[in-house]
């Protein structure tokens, strides 16, 4: 219960209980057959005058009209903050849904996706894959970033991604000479580097696009 | 032969989960769509924790086979021990007309994120830290090699993350007979259906009425940061699926806060376990649903034997703390040691990191007007609800925001304001859907009907 309040209209001088479901059902009692529904709501404390009013809207108390502009004032609120949130949300979803659209479907999708973005070449996995499976699994992929360059870095963790199962080892430019030094020649499968020009020492190697270029050091076949 | 293996995939899934979810006591009489949203949750659990510790012994078909013999074998245990009962759901014939249209717009928005993942890439992240493990792990016969969790090249894909998501790719493969980026998003699509389709189950038992939970279910998708975004749930994060556990438990708890259901309570501790099991963050949202059902069990003064609930996600914080330290996994650099030393250096950063999380509310970029829904609907929720569910319901609320807030004071990056601009909306993305409760609250104490007059048994379980 909520406590009581009094009506110096309608049908009586009356103070009634008006339970919380009362808060729920006061539009269906507007509706013209409720007569069911008001029995089945109709909490024993109210004097069945209050309700027996049935379709006449002229016998409903001011309690009853309060609940509707409460109710009435409720639906506005969230109808408004509803159509105001989807409207706000509409561009930028129509937008998302078409920036990140593309129709392309492999099993490389997205990679291929992000490669072609970096290197403009298409299908990029599964070329890197064959290239990459084609070397001693046993040695070393080094591949080499510039971690002050986001691009770079993402670029090598996407040849990370792909050259699994090889052991390998993600590597800043600056620190690529001394090891280069460090590491056997004979350990090392291959280097690829991640946006940044080849040094002197290293041999062509295979291009995709400008930006990424893979150095075999030894195929398996010429093994 | 794709669609066939994804519907195999996803087959074993569900029946692992409703076979669990059988186990867990008596079937009391549940919507459908309820019914398999929670069988997708727990099934990811089973299929991906069963996946993992059974890779300690076998591997390859054989481990294939025995999660899939396992899944298929669940639903028959479950209906050995509870009779004829478990299959039997409550029917639609009691839904009116305008529920059964906001349920069909509903399908539709489902089958229009399922139709957007078709098209989307993964992000960078769900490429990077969920399907490069599955990937890795395909290769290797179903297991992850240690090399993997040693490697510091690849410690960028955050080793030391959990396996739910990554091995539930791997169940996907597994059906595939190959690593494919493109079916593995059809995943996340169905974690989207299982969390609509549980806030509008959640939000009925908790109002009582359909309508509300229909209408705050279908809004999910005009969240930007949610439904499209290059971190939502067509890319691949872990974000939503997390959350939609998180809204489980919490959600489970709030019904069980009211009527002693052990079946609910059964189903908050389920969903409890998995929270650890799904990303690290998790621990945290573990930690405060704990807390919270031992707040219920002791208020409502409940059986004891109740906390045992919170000994399975414990186990599983322990089990995966102790294997990570086992396989000698790297160390994430992101975050400095919490002590007491680094609290007090950095705790001058406590005001900028909490002003940061409050700007993140204001962006209408990835959340448009969503959070000033929220905060109207949280008045008409401590209006209605003026007991120990506001409590628990609140607590759930804010408190993982608090520990996320005050876990960047012991932040690695040098501009630690830049990790909170880059994670505060992902971890916002936790809260959403439970959030979301408050809408349907302030929607369904306005609502037209009262719940005694509903027709059928469509309220049969709702828990006023």
């Amino acid at each position: 219960m909520d406590g009581g309040e009094t009506s110096s209209e309608g049908l009586a001088m009356t103070t009634y209980y008006r339970p919380r479901i009362l808060a729920d059902n006061q539009v269906s009692m507007l509706s013209a057959n409720r007569d069911k529904a008001d029995a089945a709501c109709r909490p024993q404390q109210w004097p069945v005058s209050c309700l027996s009013f049935g379709s006449k809207l002229m016998k409903v108390p001011v309690v009853m009209r309060s609940y509707r502009f409460h109710t009435l004032a409720h639906i506005l609120l969230w109808a408004s903050l509803i159509a105001a949130f989807i409207c706000v949300s509409a561009p930028r979803i129509s937008r998302d849904v078409t920036k990140y659209s593309i129709h392309h479907i492999s099993p490389f999708q997205s990679t291929n996706h992000f490669l072609y973005l970096a290197t403009g070449v298409s299908g990029a996995s599964e070329q890197l894959i064959a290239l990459f499976d084609s070397l001693p699994s046993s040695k070393v992929i080094l591949i080499v970033a510039r971690e002050d360059d986001p691009p770079s870095t993402f670029l090598a963790e996407t040849m990370a991604y792909l050259a699994w199962p090889h052991p390998l080892k993600i590597i800043n430019i600056t620190r690529l000479e001394s090891e280069l030094t460090a590491t056997d020649p004979a350990a090392v499968a291959a280097f690829v580097l991640c946006r940044v020009n080849r040094p002197s020492s290293l041999p062509q190697g295979q291009h995709f696009g400008k930006l990424l270029e893979v150095i075999p050091l030894g195929t398996e076949a010429q093994r | 032969m794709n669609a066939i293996a994804l519907l195999a995939a996803f087959s074993t899934i569900l029946a692992a989960g409703f076979g669990g979810l059988t186990l867990l006591g008596r079937v009391q009489v549940r919507n459908l769509g309820e019914q398999l949203a929670l069988s997708w949750l727990c099934g990811t659990g089973i299929v991906s924790f069963l996946i993992w510790a059974l890779g300690f012994v076998i591997h390859g078909v054989s481990l294939f086979a025995l999660v899939a013999i396992v899944c298929v074998t669940l639903p028959f245990v479950g209906w050995k021990m509870n009779g004829p009962s478990t299959f039997r759901f409550q029917p639609l014939r009691g839904l009116r007309t305008v529920e059964l249209l906001l349920g069909t717009l509903l399908v539709v928005e489902i089958g229009l994120i399922f139709y957007v993942a078709r098209l989307h890439t993964l992000g960078w992240d769900g490429l990077m830290n969920w399907e490069i493990k599955a990937r890795y792990a395909f290769s290797n016969g179903g297991v992850l090699p240690a090399a993997y969790f040693r490697s510091e090249s690849l410690s960028f894909s955050h080793s030391s993350h959990p396996l739910a998501i990554p091995f539930t790719e791997l169940w996907l493969y597994f059906w595939l007979g190959e690593a494919n980026q493109f079916w593995v998003k059809t995943i996340f699509a169905m974690f989207y259906a299982a969390g609509a389709i549980l806030l509008a189950a959640i939000s009925a038992r908790l109002t009582g009425k359909t309508s509300p939970g229909l209408i705050v279910a279908s809004l999910l998708l005009f969240i930007p940061q949610i439904a499209f975004d290059g971190e939502s749930v067509t890319a691949g994060y872990a974000d939503f699926p997390l959350s939609v556990f998180y809204l489980a438990t919490i959600g489970y708890l709030l019904c069980a806060c009211r009527s002693n259901d052990c079946q609910l309570f059964g189903i908050y501790a389920a969903c409890l376990a998995l929270l650890p099991w799904v990303k690290r963050e998790g621990i945290i949202l573990w930690l405060v649903a704990a807390v919270s059902g031992v707040f219920v069990v002791w208020r409502r003064k409940q059986s004891p034997a109740r906390l045992l609930a919170l000994l399975p996600g414990l186990f599983v914080i322990v089990v995966w703390r102790f294997y990570l330290l086992k396989v000698h996994a790297v160390s994430p650099h992101e975050f400095v040691p919490v002590s007491v030393a680094n609290l007090l250096s950095n705790i001058h950063r406590l005001g900028p990191i909490v002003g940061a999380f409050l700007n993140e509310f204001a962006q209408t970029g990835p959340w448009s007007l969503f959070w000033l829904l929220i905060a109207t609907g949280c008045g008409y929720f401590v209006r209605q609800y003026r007991d120990i569910r506001s409590l628990v319901f609140f607590f759930a609320l804010f408190a993982p925001i608090a520990v996320y807030s005050f876990i960047f004071i012991f932040s690695n990056w040098p501009n630690y304001l830049a990790q909170v601009a880059l994670c505060s909306s992902r971890m916002l993305t936790d809260i959403v859907p439970l959030s979301c409760l408050t809408v349907s609250v302030a929607l369904a104490s306005g609502s037209l009907q009262p719940t005694g007059l509903r027709k059928g048994g469509s309220t049969a379980n709702t828990e006023r």
